[in-house]
């Protein structure tokens, strides 16, 4: 099942015509940013961090139409939010299995 | 789609902004990008975009004090405001309006609804645009009204407030914007020495409410400086007014004249509330009421110049005030009334101008409005008392004659209804060195026509001063006996010479009445008659350089030298 | 304020009431019930029973409607006049121009 909304996905691979690929790339490598940031911010016990960066991120994923990663980012932001490190950290192994599934699917977009 | 137009896309989100951009761009419009709030501050101000789309989280400035600035930056130009967000709390969204945003979009981005929110919101930037030129031009034409506005009072101010208003015997209230109600009082001294003094209050609002008043104040100060009577220059402000004022526009007015030598004021009254005459220390005041239509609305063949006269003692005081004094209000409605004005004159005795504009002030209290107050008040008093300058001369530019006579007669037509006066000095005063004694010429030439017409041609006695009511009497048995004259003249004949080093003057008058017993002419040349009729014969023994009774009497000659005169010729 | 005006039956006269405030705000209705009559009275009556006040701009009118009826020949009169109207006209000297009641 795609993780992916296709019709998102494909409005993006029109609107930004044969820059497509260069977003790609660039999601690639701010999400795996923020994700450090995020892992940064809870050794620091930094709750405001993480929901600023969390935030960011869902932004970014709704864009893309990576609705469930999404979802996810949204939990790690609310957690952020109520100061609840523990719950946020817990909630990151998931977010960084989600990242690894949709990067390649993201890749087989670009190719086609 | 209009044409393209700067929009600023503000997101710390690399994939975000890049997105967005694009969309703008597909758009057709021109986009500048920010990465955070400073940026977008910085951005805003360099590059001036017309539509601003906002991420509302975004770190170091947040979102919402980033729109605060950009409105503030922006002054009273209308920047449209997009908050971008991913927030979905309705209370969340809400604070995107009230932070100042004039719209929100949600993520995912979708160019069809960014392109109608550009287009509604661009729109909506537009008409606040007109309106702001509207308001700009309406603006301007404003101050430049007001300019003009300011222009026209300084024009009335120099016109209408020349004068002798600043006499000691006159004290007066009027508002400085005065321009605006139509109010106007004009006050000037005659070549004889009297005041004239006028008070006006013309119809209509506004500066066209006052616009007659310049004609008027020419008419007065023009002629009252020549030397016309009371009668000749209302019935000129007359024909003026009812010439260039449409029907239906008129100035009710009082004209007084206060002559001092005589104690007498004759006063005109056409349409002015009640003018009063208050004793010198106080006590019930003689109404002065008003008989006549105001300026401006007879024709000159039905205008009724006729004034009354009334003797004053020294001291003594007429006020007049328009009816914006009258009905001023206080908080409860009430007007201040002409019986609360007559009864502080009663009580006031010297301080009465002091006492009422007082009174009228605390009636007011708050509802005080200053610019419809208008209050003039005159006091009898001795000549030598009168600090108001005399009217200069001013020739008709040629070189005066120097060698010249003139007969002028005039037959009882004549007699009846015009004043020769201002006529016979206007040509008196062509002559140079005559123009630094114009007052004293005029009063002489004044004092020998008055003689020659009323007690020569007219055969009246001299006015009894201390019986009552002599003066109303006098100019009754005079208003009489001029309608009814038949027959008879007077006839000026003038003589002058001048050369460089001095000349003369000589005025012959000649009436064709039967004289007078000239013995008592020995006694007025030293001084000891007082009756009127000898002071007036003191008064030109004083005032000529000689004087000299031919005949029966009916014949005089006065003579003024200056300089070195070769009185031979 | 209101202006009625009335044609007598001959139509030799026309009575024109005022009620209410005779001021500057009455001037287009006052002038249009003189101007646009069909015929041409000989006699104008103003009716001042309702009127509540009038000002130097009722004077104005007053002397307008006096110049269309004719000016110097006209035959104007002036009706029902309360004291405060009666000192007013009577300052002005009003009934030197019209007859007054």
């Amino acid at each position: 099942m795609s993780r992916i909304d296709e019709r998102a996905i494909g409005e993006l691979r029109e609107l930004m015509g044969p820059d497509f690929g260069a977003l790609i790339q660039a999601f690639a490598s701010d999400s795996r940013s923020q994700i450090d940031a995020i892992d940064a911010a809870l050794a620091a016990s930094d709750a405001e961090r993480v929901r600023r960066v969390a935030h960011s991120l869902r932004g970014a994923c709704v864009n893309l139409g990576a609705n469930d990663l999404a979802e996810l980012c949204e939990r790690v932001e609310a957690s952020g939010r109520a100061g609840d490190c523990a719950t946020a950290g817990t909630l990151m192994a998931s977010v960084k299995r989600e990242l690894e599934a949709i990067g390649s699917e993201l890749i087989e977009y670009v190719r086609h | 789609m209009a044409e393209p137009i700067r929009v600023l896309v503000a997101d710390d989100n690399r994939i975000d902004r890049t997105l967005l951009s694009r969309i703008v761009a597909h758009e057709g419009h021109i986009v500048v990008e920010a990465v955070d709030g400073n940026d977008a501050l910085d951005k805003f101000a360099t590059e001036r975009p017309q539509i601003v789309l906002l991420d509302a989280l975004m770190p170091g400035v947040d979102g919402f004090d980033v729109a605060r600035r950009i409105r503030a930056t922006a002054g009273d130009t209308f920047i449209p405001i997009i908050f971008l967000t991913s927030l979905t709390e309705a209370d969340e969204l809400a604070r995107c309006l009230t932070a100042g945003g004039d719209d929100f979009l949600s993520k995912p981005y979708n160019s069809v609804i960014l392109r109608a929110k550009i287009t509604a919101l661009e729109r909506m930037r537009q008409v606040h645009a007109t309106m702001q030129e509207q308001r700009d031009e309406i603006a301007q034409n404003n101050a430049r009204l007001l300019r003009e506005q300011q222009a026209a009072k300084d024009i009335f101010d120099s016109v209408a407030h020349s004068g002798c208003l600043n006499a000691s015997n006159i004290r007066h209230l009027i508002s400085p914007l005065a321009v605006f109600n139509g109010d106007v009082v004009l006050a000037a001294r005659n070549p004889a020495g009297s005041m004239y003094v006028l008070l006006g209050d013309f119809t209509g609002h506004g500066l066209t409410a006052s616009i007659g008043a310049m004609p008027l104040a020419e008419i007065f100060y023009g002629m009252t400086q020549k030397g016309f009577h009371l009668a000749d220059v209302l019935r000129e402000c007359n024909r003026k007014l009812k010439e260039i004022l449409p029907v239906g526009y008129f100035c009710c007015a009082t004209m007084v004249d206060f002559n001092f030598q005589k104690g007498t004021v004759e006063v005109w009254a056409g349409g002015l509330p009640d003018a009063y005459l208050t004793p010198a220390h106080g006590g019930p005041s003689t109404p002065i009421v008003s008989r006549h239509l105001p300026l401006g609305v007879l024709s000159p063949q039905r205008f009724d110049a006729s004034t009354e006269v009334f003797e004053l003692a020294r001291g003594d005081r007429l006020m007049m005030c328009t009816d914006g004094l009258l009905e001023s209000r206080n908080g409860d409605g009430e007007m201040f009334g002409s019986p609360q004005l007559i009864d502080i004159l009663g009580r006031s005795g010297p301080n009465g101008f002091d006492a009422v504009k007082d009174a009228v002030y605390a009636h007011m209290g708050e509802q005080l409005r200053e610019d419809d107050l208008t209050l003039v008040e005159v006091t009898m008093l001795d000549e030598h008392e009168i600090d108001a300058p005399m009217p200069t001369y001013v020739a008709s530019g040629q070189i005066g004659p120097r060698d010249w006579a003139l007969s002028f007669q005039l037959g009882p037509s004549s007699l009846k209804e015009f004043n020769p006066l201002p006529l016979l000095q206007h040509v008196l005063m062509e002559v140079p060195a005559l123009r630094v004694r114009g007052g004293v010429i005029f009063t002489v030439l004044s004092e020998l026509y008055t003689n020659a017409l009323d007690h020569g041609v007219i055969g009246l006695k001299s006015v009894v001063k201390s019986s009552a009511r002599g003066f109303t009497d006098y100019y009754r048995r005079r208003f009489e006996a001029l309608n009814s004259l038949a027959d008879g003249f007077v006839r000026f004949e003038f003589v002058s010479r001048a050369s460089d080093i001095g000349g003369y003057l000589k005025i012959r008058v000649l009436d064709s009445g039967p004289g007078f017993d000239t013995s008592i002419v020995e006694a007025a040349r030293a001084q000891t008659a007082n009756a009127y009729h000898g002071r007036g014969l003191n008064l030109l023994f004083q005032l000529c350089d000689s004087l000299t009774f031919h005949g029966a009497g009916n014949d005089v000659e006065a003579c003024f030298r200056w300089g070195d005169p070769d009185v031979s010729n | 304020m209101t202006i009625r005006s009335e044609v007598s039956p001959d139509g030799r006269g026309v009575t024109i009431a005022v009620e209410g405030r005779f001021d500057f705000s009455a001037h287009r209705d006052f002038r249009e019930t003189y101007e646009q009559l069909d015929t041409t009275p000989e006699q104008f009556t103003v009716d001042m029973r309702d009127a509540t006040y009038l000002d130097s701009s009722a004077l104005g009118m007053l002397l307008l409607l006096r110049d269309h009826a004719g000016g110097d020949a006209a035959e104007v009169r002036i009706v029902n006049c309360n004291p405060a109207v009666r000192k007013i006209l009577t300052i002005s000297n009003f009934e030197q121009l019209f007859e007054i009641r």
